[in-house]
């Protein structure tokens, strides 16, 4: 990014009232839809950032050290890295740790309850694909990722033992047994800022590229669970920001992850009624 | 685990035999390889580190500014681990210490110049990072490199004990050792201490209440107002020895 297009981001941040170019104000996000596809597939845009996640199971062995839980892997893809390149990108390195972490670490999906039987658990893959980059990666990955794993349904098994001592895992259709959401006790969501360096600080949500590329700005992510508090402060380095900046960011987070929460449990809700609503339609046609 | 909550409910003492808040001894070791621009060794009770400063040297066709590189001896946790796991953890972690130091550099003053900094972690037992943080800063005033402040780090600890009554009480630690750090939460926070802001912190985990995150940071800024304490004084001793062997000082 050029000199001018810096000077001009910043400036235009600290006019009097502050302006930027996608956003009505400086706390706020940019316009967020959500798109779903089959079941366990979204794709979030925020903005121009679209990010596509795709959540599928398979049933496997548990690790060795954690009999007693399903497992979850998760992937992310920038797909505007050359797809022949053999290893994975510094970008899509971090995301994926971030991911990792959220969803593992905040208990974002219980994994007791991915457990089948003896041995045989449930083996959830979430790949995060970016189409598009236009900033704050960390929120829309987060969102998308979160967004595929509470759309997803998981198939109901029927496990019969056999005199033997052996077992049979048997996956019921879905057309007779109505597969079940995840067990999502946590459900973390993130919050991206960007603080600049003035006195006071000048804080700014949901970043854009160019925003992000302003060199003295620093990230600061939020991670918010379900009940409004505060799971997580990420701070990859960049320029200090004093310890009392810090709460008016969580309280900020809160504020702006509080309906976002809202609306993604309301359209995942409405799009299962919608799907349920054409599995009847489409059995009574074929029944006439 | 019931000792570890009567050993903290009855002493207030940790299994180390630490309390809370007593850091484990910081000792400081400059100009260690004759090869490299700047170098030291910093060992956190037996977690070792050391850093390498290469540079500035002329960045020819790579980026200039700073380029870090992290790894961890094979032998430095008692376990184990997958080369191809620890490779994408060592990435994040040259990363996010890359972005610490970038800001705190005055890397104005070299424009077209790389520098390198190489940082193993010969022992790990608890608190690597951050040790690993303050090496580098030391390895860079070894270096002669011009920094706005003295970075410092340390690692806090969430220390979560069953009461015999079945609730949960937290503790938080400072400097958390490899025993703490399996058994529980435990984040890096790096701060300039010269004006108590924090440069970096990677926290994830659910705290049980919410103005913990307040009690955290200000421990975290503590502990690493003592740790700059300590690094200073030995800094000052060791640059003060060199200077009166070369015969700059009486």
């Amino acid at each position: 990014m050029g000199v001018n297009n810096q000077v001009f981001i910043t400036e235009a941040l600290q006019s009097d009232p502050p302006l930027r170019v996608k956003h009505e104000t400086l706390m706020s996000f940019r316009k967020v839809a959500f798109e779903f596809g089959n079941v366990g597939c979204c794709l979030v845009s925020l903005g121009d950032t679209r990010v596509s996640a795709t959540v599928t199971a398979t049933i496997g062995e548990p690790l060795q050290n954690q009999q007693n839980e399903g497992r979850i892997l998760i992937s992310v893809n920038d797909t505007a890295r050359h797809a022949t390149m053999a290893e994975k990108s510094l970008l899509e390195n971090l995301l994926q740790a971030h991911l990792t972490r959220v969803i593992t670490r905040l208990n974002a999906v219980n994994r007791e309850a991915l457990v089948i039987a003896d041995n045989k658990v449930w083996i959830l893959r979430v790949d995060a694909k970016i189409l598009n980059n236009d900033g704050n990666l960390t929120d829309a990955c987060t969102l998308a990722a979160v967004a595929a794993l509470r759309h997803f349904r998981l198939p109901i098994t029927d496990v019969t033992h056999h005199a033997d001592g052996s077992q049979r895992v048997k996956v019921m259709p879905a057309s007779s047994h109505d597969p079940r959401p995840l067990d999502m006790p946590g459900e973390p969501l993130s919050c991206s800022f960007m603080v600049m360096p003035t006195t006071p600080p000048t804080i700014v949500a949901d970043p854009t590229a160019e925003e992000e590329e302003t060199a003295a700005c620093s990230p600061v992510t939020v991670l918010i669970d379900g009940a409004g508090r505060c799971c997580g402060l990420i701070k990859p380095g960049g320029p200090p920001i004093p310890p009392d900046t810090i709460s008016a960011l969580v309280k900020a987070a809160d504020e702006l992850t509080r309906p976002l929460c809202k609306r993604l449990s309301d359209e995942v809700a409405v799009d299962h009624q919608r799907r349920k609503a054409e599995m009847i339609r489409d059995a009574r046609m074929r029944d006439t | 685990m019931s000792k570890v909550s009567d050993l903290l409910r009855e002493r207030n003492l940790r299994l180390d035999g630490r309390t809370l808040t007593t850091h484990r001894p910081i000792s400081l070791q400059m100009d260690t390889h004759q090869t490299a621009s700047g170098s030291s060794i910093v060992v956190t009770g037996t977690t070792r580190v050391v850093a390498n400063i290469y540079g500035p040297y002329d960045c020819g066709l790579n980026e200039p500014g700073l380029e870090v590189t992290y790894s961890s001896a094979p032998f430095a946790t008692g376990m184990r681990r997958r080369p191809q796991a620890d490779e994408r953890r060592n990435r994040e972690v040259a990363d996010l210490i890359e972005h610490t130091f970038t800001q705190a550099l005055l890397l104005e003053t070299f424009p077209h110049s790389l520098i390198k900094l190489e940082l193993q972690v010969l022992c790990d037992s608890g608190a690597a990072l951050p040790t690993a943080i303050n090496a580098a800063t030391t390895a860079l005033i070894d270096a002669g490199i011009p920094m706005k402040d003295m970075v410092t780090a340390c690692e806090v600890g969430l220390i979560e004990v069953t009461r015999p009554d079945g609730s949960i009480a937290t503790h938080i630690a400072a400097d958390t050792s490899a025993e703490e750090e399996r058994r529980g939460v435990h984040f890096p926070i790096a701060v300039m201490p010269s004006t108590g802001e924090v440069v970096a912190v990677m926290l994830v985990h659910t705290l049980p209440r919410s103005d913990l995150l307040d009690e955290l940071l200000e421990v975290g800024l503590d502990t690493c107002k003592w740790t700059h304490g300590q690094l200073v004084g030995q800094v000052k001793a060791l640059v003060g020895e060199k200077m009166h062997v070369c015969g700059m000082v009486e």
